[in-house]
């Protein structure tokens, strides 16, 4: 079994959504407005605007998260922060989670794995293990929580 | 309702055979780093959501060698279930370990596979409607032990 080490909340407000419907799938983009993270190592904020989530949509709701921004520790190190990830359940859940409904997080799978790129220093761990993660909207934004795979 | 902990279940174990040519590295790069070739010769899958063969010649891995000694996986190969279905897999992650442990790792020489760090989050490609349709949405974390001539990983599926 893998042990997994709590490693941080992030919290972010997102802008509008778009979508481009391509021949072969809906691509959604959306800005990054703002947002905090904090954990047992690290805290920080996500530098606004600074990227987002372009996530490819699947006929049947399914999402794959293809975000990417960037994230500034307190002690001003910026940080290139990069997710993967899916957000699947049955259609009439994913339906409401789009038309932004609160939805309770047991209704859907939201899994997520972040990558992170950092200057040689005291937040090397964050570019030299692999995380993985969970996500779910509160009432001003979403939230993802993710932890460390030792 | 806020999860505490995320929990795991092991789901199957591929054993992976490389060819032991070409292997490759190429740089140092333009942009940094190196890049690493090693071919997929086959292998086995067995667990309890998935058996099956990685099917051989179909890919290998590409990996990513930085600066700071971490190997980052860009592995890409495709899998055959038992029951006939291709799937195609993706493997990304990274592997570190102490100097001493590095140097017997790259003289191929036997080492425990708890002595470094090895871990992957694959992604799966599968035909619609497919009974392994679950695998494209689901996360995967995998855990590599590296040997001379092959590499045995455990996945897990979080839930």
């Amino acid at each position: 079994m893998l042990e997994l080490e709590f490693a941080m909340e992030l919290r972010v407000r997102l802008g509008e959504r778009f979508h481009i419907h391509t021949a072969t799938h809906t691509r959604g983009t959306v800005i990054v407005q703002e947002g905090t993270f904090e954990g047992p190592r690290i805290k920080g904020i996500v530098v606004p605007q600074s990227g987002g989530d372009h996530p490819v949509i699947c006929d049947d709701l399914t999402a794959r998260f293809d975000a990417t921004y960037l994230l500034q520790a307190d002690d001003g190190t910026l940080i290139f922060f990069r997710v993967h990830g899916v957000r699947s359940g049955p259609p009439d859940v994913l339906k409401r989670i789009l038309a932004k409904e609160k939805v309770d997080p047991s209704e859907y799978y939201m899994r997520l794995s972040p990558s992170f790129e950092v200057p040689p220093g005291p937040h090397d761990w964050l570019s030299k293990h692999v995380f993985i993660g969970t996500g779910r909207r509160g009432p001003h934004g979403s939230i993802f929580r993710y932890w460390m795979v030792k | 309702m806020e999860e505490t902990e995320l929990q795991l279940r092991y789901v199957f174990s591929i054993h992976v055979e490389f060819d032991p040519r070409p292997r490759l590295k190429l740089g140092p790069l333009p942009s940094g780093g190196y890049r690493g070739f090693i071919g997929v010769a086959g292998g086995t899958i067995t667990g309890p959501r998935l058996q099956g063969i990685v099917l051989p010649h179909s890919g290998g891995d590409y990996p990513f060698i930085r600066n700071d000694g971490v190997v980052v996986f860009d592995a890409r190969y495709i899998i055959v279930a038992a029951d006939g279905t291709n799937i195609y897999m993706m493997n990304r992650g990274c592997r570190h370990a102490p100097p001493d442990i590095s140097r017997k790792m790259e003289a191929l020489e036997p080492v425990d596979p708890n002595s470094y760090y090895f871990r992957v989050t694959p992604i799966f490609d599968v035909a619609k409607d497919s009974p392994h349709e679950w695998m494209t949405r689901t996360l995967f974390v995998g855990k590599g032990d590296r040997r001379n001539g092959y590499t045995d990983f455990e996945y897990y599926e979080v839930l």
